[in-house]
This record gives C-alpha cells, structure tokens and sequence, in this order.
C-alpha cells in the first residue's frame, strides 16, 4: 500500500522535475513524459481504491517533518474512502485533460510548450499531496502549492497584461482566504495539541462550542478563497484567462473543490460547530444562485462556465453545510465529470475558432463539429439535472438533504438555481451550436479537432453520463461509500434509511426539479432559437437588471474602492511621501546632485535632515517611557 | 588594605573571539603582500580562516562556561550563534569576490572589516553583562560603517555610511543611558546581578522600566525595529549591495540575541512589562516594513523593507518567552540568513556593466534568459513569504506556534495578515522574472563563488524546508542553557 501511494504522488512530481529541468532536450515530445507521469498514478490510484473498497486503510507516517518539543508533524499520508476516490478522481481527469492538451497547446513554441507540462504536472502532484496528506499542515502545503501552480497557469500567456493581472489576482485573493485557514490551524494545534487528522478528530468533541465555531469559521474562511464562494469568488471568473484545458482542470474539476473536500474531511469539527454549518450552507445558496444570475446574461463562453463552477460549487457547500457531507462529495466527483467536459468542449470550440469566445459571433457550429456539439449537449443535460445523467444524481441528493433537514428556504434557492443552470447551460448551447451562424467568417473557418482532443471529450461525456449511477451500487451507492469514514452517527447516514421515511416528498422533490430544469431548458429554446420572448427586448426592458447582472454586481469595483485603493493609499500618500519621499529621498536626491560629497553631506546634515531621524527615534523612546510610567 | 584580587579568566572560553581576531589581524597585514590587481586572494583567504575557526567553534557546543568575573559566557545559545555569523561571513565573502572587482574596490581590509564585525557580533552573542554587550556592538558597528561607505566614490554610499554612523553614534548614546540607568539602580551591569536585585527588591522602581525601554531602544538600530527604522532603507540602497546582505542579516542576528539574553537572564521578572512593549513594537515593525514594501521599485530597498518586517516576526520569538519560541527564534536565524543573503546574491548575480541589478526591470524576463536563476529566486521569494515548502514556511510556522502557545492570538492575527500583504511585493519580482519579456541582453557574468554561494542557498533554503530536522536539533541544542 505505502509503494502504492508514495508512487501516486510522486510520479508527477517526477515528471515536473523532469521537464522542468530539461525543457530544452524535451520541448516538443514533453508530453511522452507528462502524460504517463498522470496516467500511471491513476492506474495506480484506482488500485488504491479497489483495496480500499475491500476495507483497507492506510495511515503512515513518511518521517517527521517539524518535530520540536510538544509540536510534531509528519509528512504522511491517510488513504480512507474519501482521499482514495479523490486521488482516483483527480489522476483519471488529469490523464484525459494532459492527453487533450497535447492538441490544444500545438500552437505553443517548443520551450513553453514543455513549460506548460511542467506547472501541469506540479499541480497535479500538490493537488495529491492536498487529498491525501494526514494532517493540517501537510494539507496546507498542498493548498498552497495548488495555488501557486494556478497562479503560474493563469498567467500562463502573459503576454497579455490581462493574464498576468488575472493570475496575481487569483493568487492574492485565495491568501486572504489562507489568512482564516492558517489561524485556524494555530488554534487546533493550541487547543488540540496536535494537526494529526487522527488525533484532532479524535478530541474535536472536547472544543468548546464557541472554540470549535470560530474555527470552523475560520477553516471556511479558507475555503471560500480556494473554492471561490461570496465574498472571494471575483478571482475564478478572471482565472479563465488561462488555457482552456487548465480551466477545466484547475478551476472546475479539482483545485476549486479542495474547500468541499476540506470541510468534508473536516466534519468532525464541523459537526461541533452547528452556526458554522448554517453560515457553510447558507453562503452555498446564496452563491449558487448569485453566480448563477450573473451567468444569465454574460456573452462569454468560458466566463458562463466559470459562473456556472461558482454555483455548483455552492451546491457542494450546501450540500457539506446541511451535513449531507457525502452528498455534497457526490457532487463534487460528478460535477468533475460534467464541467471538465464542458471547459474541454469550450476549448474545442476555441480551438477551432482562432480563439473567439463571444457566443454572439456564434452559432450553428453543430453541423460543423459534431463531436464537439453532442457532447457538449451531453454535458449540459448532466449539469441541468435532466435524469439519468450524473448531474441529477447528486444534485438532486444535495436538495433533498437539505429539505429534509428543515432547511426549506436553502432548498428553495437550490431549485430555483437549478432552473437558472438549465437555462443559461442551453442559452449557451442555443447561441453557440444552433440557429443561424452570425459570424460567417469564422463559420467558414470552423472545424472538428483531431482525435487528441475529441476522444478525451467523448471519455468524459460517457463519464458524465454513467457516474450518476454510482448512486444505485449497494450498500447505499457512491454516498454509502463515503459515509462509511463519518465519525459521529448523523441523522442522515445513509441514504436508504431516509428514503423510507420519506419516500413520497422524495419523489415530489425529485418531480419538481426535474420539472423546473425542463422548463428553464424550455425558456431558453423559445428564447433563443424561437425568439418569443426576444432575448434583446427583454434586456431592453429590464434595462437596470440587465446592468447589473452584465457588470457583476459592480463586485470588482466595490472591492477594489474597498480595500485595494486604502492599502496602496496608506502606503503611497502616509508611509512612502511622508516618511520616504520627505525625508529619505530628499536627502539621496539632494546629495546626487551636488559636486562636493563632503560638503554637500555636511550641508544636508545642518539643514536638518538626521536630526529629522533622531527627533523621531526621541519621540518614539519618550512616548513608550510616557505611556509606560503612566499607565 | 589589600591588592585588589584579579581572577584569573578562563581563556578557553574566547578561543573563538581569539582567533577571529588573529584573522582579521593577519588579513590586514597579508593584504600588504598582495599585488592590487590580485586582492581576490585576500578574501579566499579570508574564506579558508572563516572555516577554519567555524570548524574550531563548534568543538564548544556542549560547553558552558562563564569567566571575566561573570561578563564573559559561552553556552550553546552562544556557540551557534557564533557559528551563524561565520556562515555569514563565508557566504558574503564568496558573493563578494568578484562583485567588488565590478565596483571596482577590490581591497584587502574589506575581509578585514569584515571579520572584525564578526569579532563584535561574537561578543555581543557571549556577552552577559551590559557593558560587555555595548563593547561588542560599537566593535561591529565601527567596521560595519565603513563597510557601507565603501564604494566612497558614490554619493549614495558615503551618504549611506555617514547617515548609518551619525545614527548610530545618536543610539549607543541612548543604550549607554540605558545601562547607566540600571547600574544607577541595581549597582552593577551583569545581567545576574540585575535579576538577582530585581527578585529582592522588586521592580516598582520606574527608572528600571525607563532602562528597559533604553536598552531595547539602542538595539533596536541594528534590528531596525520601529521607530528605528529609518536609516535602514536608506543604508541598504547606498552600501554595496554585497554589505547589505551582510548587515541584513548578521548585525540584525546579533542584536535580537542580545536583547533576548538581556530580556531572559536580566529582566526575566519583568517579562510582563517587556512583552507588552515590545508587542506593540513586533506589530509595528512588521506592518510598516510590508506595508511600505508594497510601493518600491528598487528591489534592494523593497528587501531592506521586508528585512524590517522580519525582524518584526523575529521579535515573536522573544515575545513568546518558551522554549518553543527560543528553537524558533535559533530556527529563524539560520532560515533568514539563508534567504535573505540568498536574494541579494541574486541581486549580484545581475549585477552587469552598467547595471545595477537592483531595479526591479533589471529582472525582466529573468526565466528566459537563465531559468534556474529564476527558480532560485523564487524558492527565495517563496521563502521569504512562508510559503511553503520552504525554510521559511517551517521558520515561520513555528514563531507563530510559540506565540499562539503564549497567547499571542492578536499579534500572529497580524503576522500571518502581514505575511499575505508580503506576497504582493514579492510576487511583484516573480511576476516581472516569469511573465514579462527581456529588455537587456548583456550577458550575466557571475563569478565562481557567487555561483556556488547562489546555488547552494537555494538548495540549502528548499531541502530544510522538506528536511528541517538537522536545523531543528541545533536550534534546540542551543536553547539547552536556558530552559
């Protein structure tokens, strides 16, 4: 088992360091390494996993990492149902999303190329060290690593000063969010003794209450950076700057769900901490269905699907937050399947269109690229939660979790969201794959990708059809699984028990939904292939919602007048005029221009300038002596 | 009335100082035998000495020993600080070589000098007495001075030196009031003898407190720790950028040593009364070291910022006042001397004809032109933030650990705030290195040394951020004498 798991993590970062450090003998053939240093691992991970299936565990420690007195962390690793369906889950997208790249990254020069493999594969290895590493810190590093591999990705083409800006952004707003995660981490390690995941888990019960909610709290501060939930999700719709295939990789199959996986390998504080799992699940719904309208009206393929990540990730929030933690879980590994395939299927529109991504330009590219085309059609059924395709499996579980826990309002927002999704989802179909071609020049140029890129296409949209169904295994499906790692015997365990008390709100809940998705599905054919009502009218009539809705809630402004332009201004106007321009550079520029070096140092120091310096040290002694005795 | 009896001192406690000082003795005069163009024999030969009395210095590890009547005290603490200041040395010497060819100031005393600061910071790590600690600050600070002036044809170094000398001489004379104060009160400067008065008479009286402050006061210069900062961005941007590497980090070192040996062995009762000082202090250096970091362009004066923000986080280590904050504060030392020389060798490293190195342009495009430099940079910068995994990350997380242990909940709230405003800055160097094109295509030319010194601190800095252990031991080795 240790063989298995050290080579799972480890054959990527192999395969970094490898075309890292020989970029230039790689160049052209890096992919011969990248991608078997992914697709090793999964076969290897899917080995782990069947072990696991069978009731294997793994705990070890590698070697102690910080051990000083009382403070001892390992580098090791947990292997349990939830690390081992997440390792399985990350390799087996990363090895198609790598494949798929081969294609999508042709146009690339040699060097970056080869560079581009590099960062992939390093991700892929922080985001294994992030699932299954044993403890807080070791986790941490991950979460970091993950970050910057995604800042070096979305700034990626930095040619474009939009990149560069949008990569920074990203990796700026996801430390605020570290900020809460890390303090969270000082307090478990003061009050707990330990970041063993075993060992806190073991004593989470002994956390007072406010203790526990004001980590938790602080724990979900932290994840609403990574995973991108109100107030930090600005970074994710910037992030889709990047290549195509990262966004599907990074910012909707994997990285952003490290908040999901986090608080669910977490449960057992979180447990302690009921106001926190209020604020987790209301801030998912809230999320949910404020992506999901800005989704509405937004013209840009990939920034759709960004919006449309925030919202599912805000589902998986709900879901972890009403304590359905497996639900939630269930939603990530499906929403893996459905929105990779839709990020690759955009590339592959991009791809073929020089890089256009106004869905206004488009339109009726189906009967240019078929493959593309369907399965892209595919992709958004699952998401829309149409039966049997995985999006409805796990949303739908989502939902009725959260009824069933009393949560009736979070539940509402939930399936109104879902209504949205399935609009907007075939707004994007419609605008893009049907109707007539409104950009003739680029219709004329557009074509189906080689088979590179079409077959990974066509492996995940048969993923996106049939993981759903895990759902339907025994001993209580894919959820059944996970829940078997739950510590504390929660109300909803398993998922058959519930399903006999409530048998027939279950199937009423599950009638709405579908319900709902097919009309949004409905509004959008008559919208945008119909024309009744005129998508142009409407925005005309509802002119100020409209705006609002395009310009994202002004968001972005709100928070660069908010916290942006004070800290550049405290350092700009007070500390740097005041004390450097004033006092500093007044001396280095008055020195520079004189002849006389003595004299001229002489003359600075009788006008005053370093009695300016001691004046101050003076101040600053005789004010702590003053406050001091004083006080 | 008889003869005033003179204890014999025991001299094997100050070999180390001894030789350091044979050294920079025999460097001086050495220096007169070496033709001009070919002074880069004086600093390997500097090398081989510092090595050489390392390699005699760490044989005293497990000592203890106190002699000079009490003034004088070798423990472990001190045994690796010691050991610090002359990796220091070697590594300043290696980036050093060639650099000043460049400049255009090869000459022979600036290994001298060099040791000769060394001699000081030695002392001040040994010193158990007050006057011992302001001898062995005004024997580095005279060295270091000249050193920052030692490119004297630019303006901006002389400006430099005389700005770091006149404010320093301003400072010891606030310390000297400070260890008069004490001797006023207690009647005597050994750190012993003023935890002894203060357990039996107490603390009320207030011109203590006022000593208290003085003396933190007058190092606080060398640590460059709010409102003493002033002078450091300064002097870091005038001196060759080779001595500011050096008084980054060793003067910086030495100086917090000594106020925690002063703190612990002298003040220890009154821990309560420093702490709330000098919390407020940490706070403030670091949010105004990061926060005005935010703006610069040179890249030497965003370094001499962050510089004072770490000596903000290192100041934790004294605050915390446990064992775990005294391994941390060791653990740092070695973890900031590492990084922080690391990035201003880089600095050096593009030091070319007519370019500086230190504008931030001057990294442009850095990761096409040489992609390992690049990446050493960023395991820097990495570090520096405490990202991990890095030597940083583990220095850091345990200086916030001690004083989250302490009960400093407020103050690592403000540290680990400080540490995401620190990555804007320094990102700002990654971002120009990784996402923008070169302008300038004048070749690097880096020396021999340089290259070594370079490499090696980047390895150094990321393998003892995956493998801290070896460093961990020495640091609570060192923290043996007093807990």
């Amino acid at each position: 088992m240790q063989k298995l798991v050290l080579g799972v993590v480890f054959i990527p970062l192999l395969g970094a360091a490898i075309n890292g450090l020989f970029c230039w003998k790689t160049r052209r053939k890096a992919h011969w390494i990248a991608v078997p240093a992914i697709a090793i691992p999964a076969v290897l991970a899917f080995m782990i996993l069947l072990r696991v299936m069978k009731g294997e565990r793994f705990d070890h420690v590698l070697y102690w990492w910080i051990a000083l007195g009382g403070l001892k962390i390992p580098v090791g690793f947990l292997v349990d149902e939830l690390s081992a369906m997440m390792m399985s889950m990350v390799t087996f997208i990363a090895t198609w999303i790598h494949i798929y790249s081969i294609g999508y990254m042709d146009h690339e020069d040699d060097i970056s190329y080869a560079r581009y493999f590099t960062y992939l594969n390093l991700f892929v290895f922080f985001m294994l060290i992030l699932v299954a590493a044993n403890n807080y810190l070791l986790m941490f590093v991950g979460w970091e690593g993950v970050g910057l591999c995604s800042y070096l990705l979305i700034g990626y083409w930095y040619e474009k000063i939009s990149a560069a800006n949008a990569g920074m952004k990203a990796f700026i707003t996801n430390r605020i969010g570290d900020f809460g995660f890390t303090i969270a981490l000082f307090l478990i390690y003061k009050h707990l003794g330990s970041l063993i995941f075993h060992d806190v888990f073991a004593l989470a019960h002994e956390l007072s209450v406010p203790l526990a909610t004001l980590i938790t709290l602080l724990l979900f501060m932290g994840a609403t950076g990574k995973s991108a939930q109100i107030p930090l999700y600005v970074w994710l719709p910037d992030a889709m700057e990047g290549p195509t295939p990262v966004s599907s990789l990074i910012h909707a199959a994997t990285m952003v769900t490290a908040g999901v996986y986090m608080i669910a390998r977490s449960h057992a504080l979180f447990n302690v901490a009921p106001f926190t799992m209020e604020v987790v699940a209301v801030v998912g719904a809230a999320t949910a269905m404020f992506a999901a309208s800005m989704a509405l009206v937004n013209n840009d393929l990939k920034r759709v699907l960004a919006f449309s990540t925030v919202s599912q990730l805000g589902y998986m929030f709900v879901g972890v937050g009403v304590g359905a933690y497996a639900a939630g879980i269930f939603h990530l590994f499906t929403h893996a399947f459905f929105k990779g395939l839709m990020f690759l299927c955009a590339g592959s529109v991009m791809h073929a269109l020089h890089g256009e991504l106004d869905m206004q330009k488009m339109g009726g590219l189906i009967n240019k690229m078929k493959i593309t085309g369907i399965t892209f059609i595919i992709g958004a059924l699952a998401i829309a939660g149409v039966p049997p395709l995985a999006g409805f499996w796990s949303k739908d579980s989502i939902l009725h979790h959260a009824f069933v826990s009393g949560h009736k309002v979070v539940w509402f927002i939930g399936t109104v969201t879902a209504g949205m999704t399935a609009f907007y989802m075939f707004r994007l179909i419609f605008l893009t794959f049907f109707g007539e071609p409104r950009d003739k020049h680029l219709y004329e140029h557009a074509h189906e990708n080689p088979p590179v890129m079409t077959i990974p296409l066509i492996v995940l949209a048969v993923g996106s059809v049939l993981a759903g169904l895990l759902a339907l295994a025994p001993n209580g499906g894919f959820e059944g699984f996970i829940n078997r790692i739950m510590r504390t015997a929660h109300e909803m365990v398993t998922h058959g028990a519930e399903h006999a008390g409530g048998h027939e709100s279950g199937l009423a809940l599950i009638i709405i939904s579908v319900a709902v998705a097919v009309m949004g599905i409905f509004l959008a054919y008559s919208m945008y292939i119909k024309r009744v009502p005129d998508p142009v009218t409407m925005a005309q009539r509802f002119r100020p919602i409209y705006l609002v809705l395009y310009n994202r809630y002004w968001v972005d402004e709100l928070y660069f007048a908010l916290f942006i332009n004070p800290t550049v201004g405290i350092s700009r106007h007070v500390l740097w005029k005041i004390v450097d321009v004033l006092i500093i550079d007044g001396i280095v520029n008055g020195v520079a221009g004189l002849c006389s070096l003595i004299g001229s140092v002489v003359r600075r120091i009788q006008t005053g300038y370093i009695p300016d310096y001691a004046w101050l040290v003076i101040i600053g002694v005789v004010i702590v002596c003053g406050l001091k005795i004083l006080l | 009335m008889s003869a005033i009896n003179v204890p014999v001192p025991n001299l094997s406690a100050i070999v180390p100082e001894i030789l350091t000082t044979v050294l920079a003795c025999f460097l001086l005069m050495f220096d007169l035998f070496v033709p001009k163009d070919r002074k880069r024999v004086v600093g390997i030969v500097a090398l081989i000495g510092c090595i050489f009395v390392g390699a005699v210095t760490a044989k005293y590890i497990n000592e203890h020993i106190v002699t000079f009547s009490g003034m004088f005290i070798l423990d472990p603490f001190s045994v690796v600080l010691k050991l610090l200041f002359l990796l220091c040395d070697v590594v300043v010497i290696l980036i050093s070589l060639r650099y000043l060819e460049i400049e255009n100031v090869s000459l022979g005393e600036y290994y001298a000098l060099l040791i000769f600061a060394t001699v000081g910071m030695m002392i001040m790590a040994s010193a158990n007495d007050l006057i011992m600690v302001y001898l062995g600050l005004e024997t580095m600070a005279l060295s270091v001075y000249v050193l920052a002036g030692f490119t004297r044809m630019t303006p901006k170094a002389a400006e430099a030196a005389l700005k770091y000398f006149l404010m320093g001489v301003f400072i010891s004379g606030i310390f000297l009031y400070g260890i008069a104060l004490t001797y006023g009160v207690v009647g005597s400067t050994g750190l012993p003898d003023v935890s002894q008065y203060i357990t039996l008479n107490g603390f009320k009286n207030p011109v203590l407190g006022v000593a208290v402050i003085l003396i933190a006061a007058g190092l606080g210069l060398e640590i460059a720790m709010a409102p003493f900062h002033f002078w450091a961005p300064d002097v870091y941007e005038g001196a060759p950028t080779s001595v500011t590497a050096f008084i980054s980090v060793a003067p910086k070192v030495a100086a917090i040593a000594a106020l925690f040996r002063i703190y612990i062995e002298a003040f220890n009762l009154m821990a309560a009364y420093w702490q709330s000082i000098l919390w407020l202090v940490a706070a403030l250096t670091m949010t105004i070291g990061n926060v005005t970091a935010v703006l610069q362009n040179n890249v030497k004066r965003m370094l001499a910022y962050s510089s004072i923000a770490h000596a903000g986080y290192m100041l934790m280590g004294i605050l915390a006042y446990n064992k775990l904050g005294l391994a941390a504060l060791a653990f740092y030392f070695f973890a900031y001397c590492l990084m922080n020389i690391g990035a201003f060798g880089i600095v050096i490293y593009l030091r070319r004809q007519n370019i500086v190195g230190d504008n931030l342009e001057d990294f442009k495009g850095l990761a096409q032109v040489h992609p390992m430099l690049a990446l050493v940079m960023v395991v820097f910068l990495l570090s520096l933030t405490g990202i991990p995994p890095t030597v940083g990350f583990v220095g850091k997380f345990l200086l916030f650990s001690a004083a989250v242990e302490a009960g400093f909940y407020w103050l690592v709230a403000i540290a680990v705030l400080n540490s995401v405003i620190s990555l804007y800055y320094y990102f700002k160097i990654a971002k120009v290195m990784y996402m923008e094109n070169p302008e300038v295509d004048v070749p690097l030319s880096a020396g021999m040394g340089l290259k070594v010194a370079v490499f090696t601190l980047g390895l150094l800095t990321f393998v003892l951020g995956i493998y801290p252990h070896p460093l961990i031991s020495l640091a609570q080795r060192s923290i043996s004498s007093f807990f």
